[in-house]
């Protein structure tokens, strides 16, 4: 279903508003900032998976010239956190301290040092003398809750501030068990049975820019915090818990990031930063290393799915079980949460009565777990749309025509919704736009499905294609908040002050472009300031994909009250009713006549009945409306190395209404070649003492230029009625895509089934070998 | 120690130890368009043009440079006034957070300097040490061409 | 963490140069591009010598063969005509292939001859080619063969005042052929395996030499001494090749890849150096 709809600046091809300062390299990141008497920090990383730390002595350290403090978990204050950026309370444990006397990963903090230049900060390091007593670690999270398994979490003060299931005693931080209908007579009724267990692997984001923080004391002695996250307001909250400063003395600055994806959604480097800044009263700076970003930041979750569905042979669904072990890492963040959604962001999308979503997130000494693009999706995407595949094969039916017989349709709704929300019970929910259908249609024809499936070739080098269909969501129902503020000046622009947080996915320029539509303006009259706690309203941040659908709509409502008294000062000038009053091109044009948008400034702030045009306004969901998408990927192994090609990979995608299409556009794209490479090649390499082994570009294999495939990128327009001009988010959704996509693929090429990314050639070729031999 | 530098067709004395990279001096004398992505020469931010070519400055000692021409995304355009090869990026949609950005733009300079109308492979060699995770790189291709194309009328 | 340098010379001869290391006595020694000196450097090193100023960035096509100066970098290697053209084009080739543009531009050949790591292409190219590596010292010049200079990491084969000055290529006989093969799970990431083959038919079509290095496996580059055994005076087949590149293979002593395990390593190496054979008598054969 096409929209026809025809949008002044929305949906329009417009220049993003931050751009000239991007292209220039003029626009400020966190290490761009100059401030004088400013500190470098690093920090001592534990050589061990697990120890308890018998004696720290920083005395050589501290008496290094030019060290100005170093911290350990003697002189910071204990006080048990999560360092997830969620809102409040957090569906997350608190099981962290900012530096604790155990250590649970290696590369865990254990000191940090700030110092007069960042040689003397690492010189310190080696002056810190640790003992640790060894304990014995877990790294197999199908070991963690075995009886007699070390406890990884055995503080008294650890914690779970909302009422939900979990138990550090047996490594369990996460849980969900969430039953619809009856699993017994659904697998009963299906003629087929199918069942297999599934392996997501650890990832990492790898954005160009390192987390960096800075942090200085204002003339006012409040603690200012620039740094590079996705989060600021949760930044601030958690901040002022770790440090016991009052909320009201921390502000926290958003500049310019590169990039998040979910790894800058926690507070990783602000609370030592800050602490720092605290202990020796100056500017500190804290720029995590690449390999620091690799093992000490964030991951994507390790997670294990057992998947079992019942399928009659005219492609009914009957029953679907999913059961997942989720590998959390040494900290719980982030874990419940994503692990919920992996239930949540693909059992509804395919209709079926019976329905069982049981799993289990626990704690291991491997690398910590967190927010990453897809948040779960991404792990059940990869069971379900395989084994679509394969019981599309098994019931003679082409996957295509199962899906569209199979897929959530517009006007129909889900108990999945409603009995699995974020760590706690969902919302129930009509899908009010879907253009599903037509996404599945695009991509068979533009992938030349029919001519080009099932025909493999002969020779060492074979071809196959794969599908998969996915969801996401729009924003968190219920939790979510976003809010905007709006001003008037006198030449007709206005300053639009939001709390949503642009890390490089434009939504300064979607903000911009829902007010300009709204004010009759142009884009380039909107000037956008987000994310800045003393200045900008309050906004949960950029995660669940939530921008452009719910602080758009916070932008919405808030332009339409400023537009409301525009109209009432042009009504004036214009001596006509308000109500007949539209706002086009710049001007308020009424029956009789029409006055320029400028005029109507000038005259508001100088002129007569002088007050200041703005508004404000909040916006916060019972909805979180999914953008839909459908793959297709072609791909060529090379059997006798193993090497898996991705030659043509083409997505359709519905995202509502499209406020910026070509930032849309680069939305999937961006999200579909990360896809990628997570299913081909990016892995953790880890030894027998769980140190990461691969923590750099050279042995962790991202894409690069000469890796990019043939991408064909589709949107489907359509209109979501509780978004803001139709719109509904896509920044996830397609990351889903690449791992089943490629699988299925594969299997078309070459007949055998891998169920575990990533799908490297020694993989694959070991595949080959091992049904060579049967 | 003071080094002569010739940045953006300035020269310019600076204090350094001939033995520090460039990245952290440039950045140190306020071209803050060059980025530190990973400190090893393999992401790209930090790519600057030396006699013309795209490097990695965290690579390159401070005290190989003297008498080379450093050209820095300073050099290029100015926020009044764009180069194509900026304009292009904009209107390609192929800016997302920005990080990347002054890198490939460079990179972008010297291959069109070199063959004004580049094929697709050609675009891909010449940028092959860019990094962008935001992009997916499809519209930074588009981007090139679209500057390429400009750029001959 | 920038080097400890403190003094950067820039000597005009290679008189001047050698003069330089001699007095510093491991304190100076020289430098091409720099950047293996921008992650790290023994601390006893003080200073350097840069060869820019010595006249060595040129390719010189000659009768006998290609020289190339030790501060040529590795994309002019890439883009050069006349590398292009010399030898199938083995060392263009292998030359376009190394790292990624930026790097290119930076490294220098006689840096990356010199300081070697398990993924270095083209000293496995080097080899197989039957290059000569021309080193001058404070007692003149000489030329050491390939085997001698990859005998053991180079910088321990020169002595402490000798430099590399050119590395020279020699002309292929007639009815020969070379290919390089390389293999990565990605475009960025070191290469797992790669190989260099460089092959010449006799008049009766029989294999009169065979150059096999594989890369990848171990870090000094060797001539294998087994795949030229079993091909030398044979006629050449895929069943001969297969057989000499698992020889080649089986020769070596791998070095643990944290990234695959030796099982697939080796009959990646295998695949590899076989695919590089065939395209060597390949371009042999279209010689003929």
């Amino acid at each position: 279903m096409s929209t026809e709809i025809k949008f002044n600046e929305v949906n329009q091809i417009r220049r993003r508003v931050d751009g000239v300062g991007l292209v220039t390299g003029k626009a400020l990141y966190t290490d761009d900032y100059d401030i004088p008497g400013m500190l470098s920090a690093k920090v001592l990383r534990s050589p061990h998976a697990h120890a308890r730390i018998k004696s720290i002595d920083a005395s050589k350290a501290r008496a290094l010239e030019g060290v100005r403090a170093v911290l350990t978990w003697n002189n910071v204050p204990r006080v048990i956190i999560t360092e997830a950026g969620q809102g409040f309370p957090e569906p997350s444990p608190y099981d962290k301290f900012i530096l604790d006397n155990k250590v649970r990963f290696v590369g865990d903090e254990v000191a940090v040092v700030a110092a007069e230049t960042a040689e003397i900060a690492e010189q310190a390091l080696t002056l810190i003398g640790v003992h640790y007593e060894a304990l014995p670690p877990i790294f197999d999270p199908r070991e963690s809750m075995k009886p007699g398994a070390p406890v990884i979490h055995d503080e008294p003060e650890w914690l779970i501030p909302i009422p939900v299931e979990m138990d550090p005693k047996k490594n369990c931080c996460g849980r969900a068990d969430v039953t619809i209908g009856d699993m017994g007579k659904g697998f009963a009724d299906a003629d087929l049975v199918f069942e297999n267990e599934y392996e997501n692997h650890y990832a990492q984001h790898v954005t160009n820019e390192p987390h960096t923080t800075i942090s200085y004391l204002d003339p006012c002695n409040r603690l200012v915090i620039i740094s590079s996250t996705q989060v600021p307001f949760h930044v601030r909250r958690i901040v002022a818990r770790a440090l016991e400063l009052p909320v009201k003395r921390i502000r926290v600055i958003k500049p310019r990031i590169g990039g998040g994806f979910g790894s800058k959604q926690d507070i990783v480097t602000e609370p030592l930063c800050a602490a720092l800044t605290l202990a020796t009263g100056r500017p500190v700076r804290l720029q995590l290393t690449r390999e620091e970003v690799f093992t000490s930041s964030r991951t994507r979750h390790q997670t294990i799915t057992r998947l079992k569905t019942g399928i009659k042979r005219d492609g009914t669904l009957t029953a679907m079980e999913m059961e997942c072990l989720q590998n959390a890492g040494p900290y719980g963040t982030h874990g419940l949460t994503v692990l919920t959604n992996t239930g949540s962001k693909i059992l509804p999308l395919f209709r079926c009565p019976n329905v069982r979503f049981n799993a289990w997130s626990v704690y291991t000494n491997l690398s910590q777990g967190g927010a990453y693009r897809g948040y779960g999706g991404t792990q059940s995407s990869l069971a379900v749309n395989i084994q679509m595949d394969e019981m599309a094969r098994a019931i003679g039916m082409d996957p295509p025509d199962l899906y569209r017989k199979l897929h959530i349709r517009k006007g129909e709704g889900s108990p999945v919704f409603a009995a699995l929300g974020e760590g706690a019970e969902g919302h129930a929910m009509t899908i009010n736009s879907c253009g599903l259908a037509e996404c599945i249609d695009i991509v068979v024809r533009e992938s030349r499905w029919a001519g080009k499936r099932n025909k493999p070739g002969t020779g060492s080098i074979r071809r196959g294609l794969g599908m998969a269909v996915m969801m996401q969501g729009s924003s968190i129902p219920k939790i979510d908040m976003a809010s905007c503020s709006i001003k008037m000046n006198e030449d007709g622009s206005f300053n639009l002050l939001c709390g949503a947080t642009d890390l490089g996915t434009g939504s300064d320029t979607v903000m911009a472009k829902i007010a300009a539509e709204v004010l009759g303006a142009r884009t380039s009259d909107i000037l956008v300031y987000s994310s800045d706690t003393d200045l900008t309203p309050f906004d949960v941040g950029a995660y669940a994909s939530s921008t452009t659908y719910l602080s758009g709509m916070a932008t919405k409502k808030c332009a339409e009250k400023v537009a409301e008294q525009i109209r009432k000062v042009a009504a004036e000038m214009l001596e006509e009713d308000a109500a007949r009053i539209r706002l086009e091109a710049g001007k308020a044009i009424g029956t009789k006549g029409e006055v320029t948008l400028a005029q109507v400034g000038t005259r508001s702030l100088y002129e007569k009945d002088q007050h200041q045009i703005a508004a404000f306004a909040s916006a916060h969901s019972d909805q979180s409306p999914p953008p839909f998408s459908a793959h297709v990927a072609e791909v060529e192994v090379d059997t006798e190395t193993g090497k898996v090609t991705v030659v043509r990979y083409v997505t359709a995608t519905d995202c509502g209404v499209a406020i910026n299409p070509l930032l849309a556009e680069g939305q999937v794209e961006g999200a579909l070649l990360n896809g990628i490479s997570y299913a081909l090649t990016e892995r953790y390499i880890y030894n027998e003492k769980g140190r990461l082994l691969n923590p750099s570009f050279g042995t962790y294999g991202v894409f690069f230029m000469r890796d990019l495939p043939e991408i064909r990128t589709f949107l489907v327009p359509t209109y979501e009625p509780t978004g803001p001009f139709g719109a509904k988010s896509i920044a996830e959704v397609c990351i889903n895509g690449p791992c089943p996509a490629i699988s299925n693929a594969i299997f078309d090429a070459i007949g055998l089934r891998l169920r575990r990314p990533p799908y490297t050639p020694e993989t694959v070729f070991h595949a080959i070998m091992a049904q060579t031999l049967k | 120690m003071k080094l002569m530098l010739k940045i953006n067709k300035t020269e310019k004395m600076v204090e350094a130890e001939p033995g520090e990279v460039l990245l952290h001096v440039l950045r140190r004398e306020g071209y803050k368009g060059a980025k530190f992505g990973c400190g090893q020469g393999f992401c790209g931010a930090c790519t600057v043009l030396l006699d013309g070519k795209p490097v990695n400055s965290c690579l390159l000692l401070v005290g190989l440079v003297e008498g080379r021409e450093i050209t820095t995304i300073e050099g290029l355009g100015s926020v009044d006034r764009l180069h194509p090869i900026q304009e292009a990026y904009l209107d390609a949609g192929a800016v997302q957070c920005g990080y990347c950005t002054p890198g490939f733009v460079l990179a972008t300079k010297a291959l069109l300097d070199e063959k004004p109308d580049p094929t697709d492979g050609q675009v891909k060699q010449a940028l092959d040490g860019n990094y962008c995770r935001c992009t997916g790189y499809v519209k930074i291709v588009d981007a090139v061409k679209l500057a390429a194309k400009r750029m001959r009328r | 963490m920038a080097a400890k340098i403190k003094l950067i010379h820039y000597p005009r001869s290679a008189r001047e140069l050698t003069a330089l290391l001699d007095r510093g006595k491991g304190r100076i020694v020289p430098v091409g591009g720099g950047v293996s000196f921008s992650f790290s450097s023994p601390s006893k090193i003080a200073e350097l010598a840069s060869l820019r100023s010595l006249g060595l960035d040129k390719i010189l096509r000659g009768r006998n063969g290609l020289r190339l100066g030790a501060m040529v970098t590795i994309a002019q290697l890439a883009a050069s005509p006349d590398a292009a053209q010399f030898r199938d084009g083995l060392l263009a080739l292998a030359a376009s292939r190394v790292a990624a543009t930026p790097n290119r531009n930076l490294i220098t050949i006689g840096g990356n001859a010199i300081r070697l790591f398990i993924w270095s292409d083209l000293p496995s190219v080097y080899c197989a080619m039957g290059a000569v590596f021309k080193v001058r010292g404070p007692n003149g010049m000489k030329k050491i063969s390939c085997d001698e200079f990859y005998a053991s990491q180079p910088l321990t084969v020169l002595k402490g005042s000798e430099f590399l000055e050119e590395i020279i290529v020699p002309a292929g006989a007639p009815c020969s052929g070379g290919a390089f093969e390389k293999f990565s799970e990605t475009s960025n990431t070191f290469a797992l395996v790669s190989a260099a083959a460089c092959v010449t038919l006799g008049s009766s079509g029989r294999c009169a030499s065979a150059r096999l290095v594989i890369g990848g496996l171990q870090l000094l580059p060797r001539v294998s001494e087994q795949a030229a055994r079993i091909l030398e005076g044979r006629v050449p087949s895929p069943e001969l090749m297969q057989k000499a590149a698992a020889a080649a293979v089986g020769a070596v002593k791998m070095v643990r890849d944290i990234r695959v395990s030796d099982e697939y390593k080796k009959g990646l190496a295998l695949t590899v150096a076989r695919r590089a054979l065939e395209g060597a008598f390949r371009a042999a054969g279209g010689k003929k």
